[in-house]
């Protein structure tokens, strides 16, 4: 492919435009990534439902610039060439416990914890992550804590948690599994209990007249299920009133979800958990997102019927059996064909590794949108579950998720098809820099090195 | 963004324009697709509203209609009555002859799991919390259990509250399957609810205003504890609700107390367990004291205190005694030592004024009726049974006025019985949830079915249906089954009414001559005969068919739907059997298989061997010849690569010579008639084979059985030594006789069915058919089951000709090929009345 650089007289200008940046530089990595870089590669998969034969991506800070089968390149920029590379918008873990040796605290109610301080940087996760192909990943408490605490958006990527950091307190984790020792009931009359103990707090810390008190908390009818339930008046409290730093700072967080400042994400263990995750949205008016297990997958149509989720993320396990209530036998549900045939928008989340590699395959993120199609999801929807849809869920799906212009330059090139048992993740670019080369890949290779003998 | 770049607006606003122009002139096309798509949705699925008829219907009230129309609007019973004006416009859910019953109703069935919380009071837990509703519950639905009060079930004082739900329906809706979100907080007095463990409950945020601190020990140890404790925490709601009435009530809201608001106001009960008297009365009193409500469930003892029962009109739930394969406990001595008569306990308080309901030990959720039933075996009526496990449950659940009877305004839920379940026992055959067919679950809803309401249906491949339903489809049979079936389709297009008959398959006579007149003048041994004469393996009797004779008719106005033209048994290698199927006057008859079978007039070993030495010449010919394909295509591709290789050499070297082709196989000689019997060495064609007497039956062994692969089946003498019947039961053979075998013994038939020999009755003439139905019915007269009688013209011909998978029995997927009787098959008096061929009555009889 020849390559004729097309005369530009905007080219100074272009060049300053570059400086100027690097003065406004606020994070550690993406100031690094401000030269200009084209890719081209034998085919990109934008993951918007596109694909380009022999196209090009044009880089500029970090961002894609232009993206397309023939567009015009500035005169010096450099060219790297990937003639039977496959190109698709890098992978977006949106509920994940990577990095975190120990994901529930033992303590029921910690909204004030944040996995930024879990994590470990160096832990083998994060270069797992990227020789899958994985640029976003949403680490989030584990299932097992009440109200958890505070989940972090990073990039697999950087020796220190702020450099991998994309979006801190993106999150706050709510569980309605049971913890050890509890039923479903005790585990939901102490869920409603915190709100309304945060509730008096808050109403404590405002001063008021005698007399002008402000209200109790009442109590509400839920509109599916017809339980009436306490329902703290959390429009009654005016947070200008409550004086500057009376706040606990283990409560800020919790207080913060109310706020909606930080929305939620409510892991429902079974089907009848998402009509509570429904009351907890309702009664506090907070923002939320719904992960939920295999088994949840029978709420669909209720689910379906809400329209304030934005799309649900369901566990790695993508089959679930059951018994046929007409035939008595064990039949196989195939959980992403059942969703999307219910209309549903869904993101799928993969097995976090406990070792160096993982053998089940729903640790790859290809391995799960080939499971999907597998099932009969369409293409386009199967890849969009581990990229765009995933994006949307944590709320980035302006920046993330797909190959289009104006978003972060996160892609993976893969050496050929994707589902190709020959195929590997050749490079991976988060923002226009390149984090990931298989010829640098010095694990893989020492790993490896054996069977490329024929041993 | 780089200014640099110039992206292609003006094209991309020109296809954006193309296609907005594009979508807005698809997009009312698509609607009206939508629209179509809809409607046709709504079509398939099962009517909201109907006309429910019943036989018999028990309102749950105390009430018996007899007959009975419902009418229901989505879901709900709009009218009930004898008689009623019907709306023209409804469907007609007919089940005028079974008898419909309210959906039963569980009062407590421990479906949320147990609640594992160690708190001695926790009047804020919820069952809800920890129930599924989103289970399909089928053994309870199957037993006829459409609602079911859920309790948090576990051994501490007061456990929180239950919940009322539905056990099936409301698909995609289902939390509509909840009736009643909380209601009745549980108490559990006596043993399992003392001593309960100290609770640890650390502050979650622990301050020096809140420090970590242990709990004391919970109460209750005693009983007067557990009456302290309650009712200390009936006086704390009490106090709770008046303060929070008040206006501007400072008052924090404390769960626990809010929800025993519900209590002290007179909302909601308390659902005690007790059993023994004492801490019945304790509670009874504290509740009398308090002004609660207040039932109790378990309560073995309760009719010690009957009376104070009655007056304070204190509902109790009693556990039936009825688990299969235990024994009652049951002191029955002390029943009688504080007067309860022979009543049984359910009797007693019964007459003594208590509202008493049912529940069944929680092993076997689905034993309700049985429970009801066997107070009625204890000798209470038939309609306080059936009250205390329905309305009186659902009265004591707070739900009475949706579910547990069946009246105006309520919902549809009910269960429907072949005959009067008070009277005969039984299953119910299909339950109903909120008017939709819960029970047995929808396989699919095809559209254009006639259903068919028989007396008795004789499937003859399993026992007999009392009140059997036919569902059929494009002339095939789509499903067959007790009343059920009629519920599974309520958008039946056609119903036919045959109540008052008995349907069998249409039946088949294995060995006819029928509607060959003119074979029967030309013998067909005469070597004259036009087709050649019989006695050779190319004759076939078919082609002498008069497809007008009338004789079919005659034959076919008595049942038999399908005949096997036989041609006499001449020679070793008689000829072809053809199956035709007669399809009344308007219709000539049709070919069901040709050939269906090949008849051998004697086991000839000679002839049989050298038919077998024809086959397999013909089989080593065949796979000489594979072989030489094989050979030339592989010649054909050395040569072309061998010629590849010279090509890219250059045009060096010598030509290789051609080797010469090689030969192909010469075809042996060919007889059409030998090559009509390969069939039976590839196992493709059965054999039928004549034996006139058992001398013959060594040689069919040996000299065909063991050779061929194919079926045999023996047309055979009228006697059998114990010898022949146990050689005959080893190799599977089918056995076909002529009415003279049961002329000469009328227990021969049986002798063979109790040896366990299957066996045909055939009547190998013409119009003789006409009269085998009575012949048989003579047999059985004389002792031959019913069941060997019909197998013997139905399914046994069938498997014997491998025509089982469309007739010979009443199947799903077979031929809709149906007689309706009068009376039993082979009754004495019994008329045919109508004959039905693939879907069509081909037959009626004239009244």
């Amino acid at each position: 492919m020849s390559f004729d650089p097309t005369k530009n007289i905007k080219i100074g200008l272009k060049h300053s435009l570059a400086l100027l940046t690097l003065f406004f530089a606020f994070s550690g990595f993406s100031a690094s990534a401000q030269e200009s870089l084209a890719i081209r590669a034998g085919k990109i998969i934008t993951g918007v439902g596109q694909e380009i034969k022999d196209g090009t991506i044009l880089i500029e800070q970090g961002k894609i610039v232009a993206i397309g089968k023939e567009i015009q390149l500035p005169a010096n920029v450099k060219v790297q060439r990937y003639p039977n590379g496959v190109i698709i918008p890098g992978f977006v873990f949106a509920h994940s416990q990577a990095g975190l040796r120990i994901s529930n605290e033992n303590l029921p109610v910690v909204p004030y914890i944040s996995v930024m301080d879990g994590i470990d940087p160096i832990s083998r996760n994060f270069p797992n992550l990227l020789r899958e192909g994985v640029t976003t990943v949403h680490v989030l408490p584990g299932n097992r804590t009440r109200i958890g605490g505070q989940g972090a958006i990073l990039r697999p990527y950087g020796k220190t948690v702020d450099e991998m950091l994309v979006k801190n307190a993106s999150a706050i984790k709510i569980s309605l599994a049971p913890g050890f020792g509890q039923s479903p009931m005790s585990h939901m009359a102490a869920m409603r209990n915190d709100f309304l103990s945060l509730y008096n707090y808050l109403k404590s810390l405002i001063p008021v007249e005698p007399g002008q008190e402000l209200p109790e908390a009442g109590t509400a009818v839920s509109s599916l299920t017809g339980l009436v339930r306490p329902a703290p008046k959390w429009s009654a409290i005016d947070y200008k009133k409550i004086p500057e730093g009376k706040i606990d700072a283990q409560r800020m967080p919790f207080v913060k979800l109310i706020k909606k400042e930080i929305p939620a994400v409510i892991y429902c263990s079974q089907a009848s958990d998402v009509l509570k995750a429904f009351e907890i949205m309702d009664t506090h008016g907070i923002k939320a997102r719904i992960v939920m297990s295999s088994s949840a997958y029978k709420a669909k149509d209720i689910l379906k019927k809400r329209k304030d989720l934005g799309p649900i993320v369901i566990s790695p396990n993508l089959e679930t059996t059951e018994i046929d209530p007409i035939t008595g036998k064990e039949k196989k549900i195939k959980i992403g064909k059942v969703l999307h045939d219910a209309g549903i928008e869904f993101a799928v989340e993969t097995v976090t590794p406990s070792g160096i590699f993982n053998l089940s395959g729903s640790y790859h993120p290809w391995f799960q949108v080939a499971t999907l199609i597998k099932q009969g999801v369409p293409k386009d929807v199967a890849l969009k579950a581990l990229t765009l849809t995933a994006a949307k869920a944590i709320g980035l799906d302006h920046r993330l998720g797909s190959l289009e212009k104006g978003k972060d330059a996160n892609f993976v090139i893969f050496s050929g098809d994707m589902f190709d048992v020959r195929t590997w993740v050749d490079h991976v670019f988060i923002e226009g820099r390149e984090v990931y080369a298989r010829s640098k890949d010095h694990e893989l290779q020492e790993l490896l090195k054996d069977k490329e003998k024929g041993n | 963004m780089s200014p640099l770049v110039v992206p292609n607006h003006k094209n991309k606003l020109k296809s954006l324009l193309l296609l907005l122009l594009f979508a807005l002139m698809v997009s009312p096309a698509v609607q009206a697709d939508d629209h179509k798509k809809k409607e046709k949705a709504k079509k398939k699925e099962a009517p909201k509203s109907y006309v429910l008829k019943a036989g018999r219907l028990y309102t749950g009230t105390g009430e018996l209609l007899e007959p009975a129309v419902v009418i229901v609007k989505d879901g709900k019973i709009t009218a009930i009555g004898k008689k009623l004006d019907l709306p023209k416009d409804l469907p007609v859910l007919d089940y005028s002859t079974q008898t419909i019953l309210p959906g039963f109703i569980a009062f407590n069935l421990p479906l949320a799991g147990r609640n594992s919380d160690a708190r001695s009071l926790s009047p804020e837990y919820l069952a809800l919390d920890a129930y599924d509703i989103f289970r399909e519950y089928n053994s309870l639905l199957r037993a006829g259990i459409t609602s079911a009060g859920i309790s948090t079930r576990s051994n501490r004082l007061l456990s929180g509250r239950g919940l009322v739900v539905k056990t099936g329906g409301a698909k995609g809706e289902e939390h509509k399957r909840i009736v009643r979100a909380a209601g009745g907080f549980e108490v559990q007095l006596g043993e399992p609810s003392k001593r309960p463990p100290s609770v640890y409950n650390p502050p979650v945020l622990a301050s020096p205003d809140d420090p970590f601190k242990v709990l004391p020990i919970q109460p209750p140890v005693s009983r007067a504890g557990a009456l302290h404790a309650l009712s200390e925490l009936m006086a704390m709601a009490k106090a709770y609700d008046a303060k929070r009435k008040e206006k501007g009530s400072k008052t924090s809201f404390e769960p626990g107390l809010e929800a025993l608001r519900d209590l002290v106001s007179g909302k909601d009960y308390l659902k005690v367990q007790a059993d023994r008297a004492i801490d019945i009365v304790a509670l009874a009193d504290l509740a009398h004291k308090n002004k609660v409500s207040v039932a109790f469930e378990g309560a073995r003892e309760a009719y010690r205190l009957r009376e104070l029962l009655a007056q304070r009109k204190i509902p109790v739930v009693l556990t039936g005694t009825f688990e299969p394969g235990k024994l009652s406990r049951e002191d029955l001595s002390q029943t009688t030592i504080y007067g309860a008569s022979q009543d049984g306990i359910v009797g007693t308080l019964l007459k003594a004024g208590v509202k008493v309901g049912l529940q069944t030990p929680s092993d076997s959720p689905d034993l309700l009726l049985f429970q009801a039933l066997d107070a009625v075996r204890l000798g209470i009526s038939t309609q306080d049974a059936l009250k205390t496990i329905t309305s009186t449950p659902a009265e004591i659940l707070g739900v009475q006025d949706r579910v547990g009877s069946l009246q105006k305004g309520k919902d549809a839920d009910f269960v429907v019985f072949e005959e009067d379940p008070f009277k005969t026992g039984g299953s119910p055959v299909a339950t109903f949830v909120s008017g939709k067919m819960v029970y047995p679950l929808l396989k699919d809803q095809p559209e254009d079915i006639t259903l068919i309401r028989c007396g008795i249906v004789y499937p003859v491949s399993s026992a007999p249906i009392h009140g059997g339903v036919i569902a059929l489809k494009d002339g095939k049979i789509h499903a067959v089954g007790n009343a059920a079936v009629l519920g599974m389709f309520p958008n039946a297009k056609k119903v036919i009414d045959a109540t008052d008959q008995v349907v069998i398959p249409g039946m088949i006579d294995a060995v006819s001559q029928l509607g060959v007149h003119s074979e029967r003048i030309f013998p067909t041994t005469s070597r004259n005969h036009p087709s050649g004469g019989g006695g050779r393996a190319t004759y076939r009797l078919y082609d002498a068919l008069d497809p007008k004779d009338p004789d079919l008719q005659v034959v076919g106005n008595v049942g038999f739907t399908t005949v096997l033209l036989t041609p006499d048994p001449v020679g070793s290698f008689s000829g072809q059997i053809t199956a035709i199927k007669i399809r009344g006057k308007d219709q000539d008859p049709k070919v069901v298989k040709d050939p269906v079978a090949f008849l051998m007039g004697s086991v000839s070993t000679s002839t049989l061997k050298s038919a077998q030495k024809y086959h397999e010449t013909w089989v080593k010919y065949e796979k000489a010849l594979e072989d030489h394909k094989k050979k030339l295509e592989k010649e054909a591709k050395e040569k072309k690569e061998k010629e590849k290789a010279q090509a890219e050499k250059g045009k060096e070297g010598k030509k290789p010579t051609p080797k010469p082709a090689a030969k192909a196989p010469t075809e042996p000689t060919r007889s059409k008639d030998m090559d009509v019997l390969r069939a039976i060495f590839t196992g493709k064609l059965p054999v039928l084979v004549n034996a006139r007497s058992e001398s013959y039956f060594k040689n069919i062994f040996v000299g065909l059985t063991d050779k061929v692969k194919t079926k045999v089946t023996i047309m055979g003498p009228s006697g059998l030594s114990s010898a022949s019947r146990d050689e005959l039961r080893r190799r599977k053979i089918g056995f076909l006789m002529h009415p003279s075998s049961i002329q000469n013994k009328a227990s021969f038939p049986q002798q063979l069915d109790s040896n366990g020999i299957p066996f045909g009755i055939v009547s190998g003439t013409s119009v003789g058919a006409r009269d085998l139905p009575f012949q048989i019915a003579y047999a059985v007269r004389e002792g031959l089951s019913e069941k060997a009688a019909l197998e013997a013209v139905t399914l046994a011909p069938a498997r014997f000709f491998g025509l089982d998978k469309n007739i010979g029995s009443i199947e799903d997927k077979k031929d809709a090929d149906l007689v309706f009787l009068s009376g039993r098959p082979f009754g004495l008096t019994t008329q045919v009345l109508r004959v039905m061929v693939d879907g069509k009555f081909v037959y009626q009889k004239e009244k």
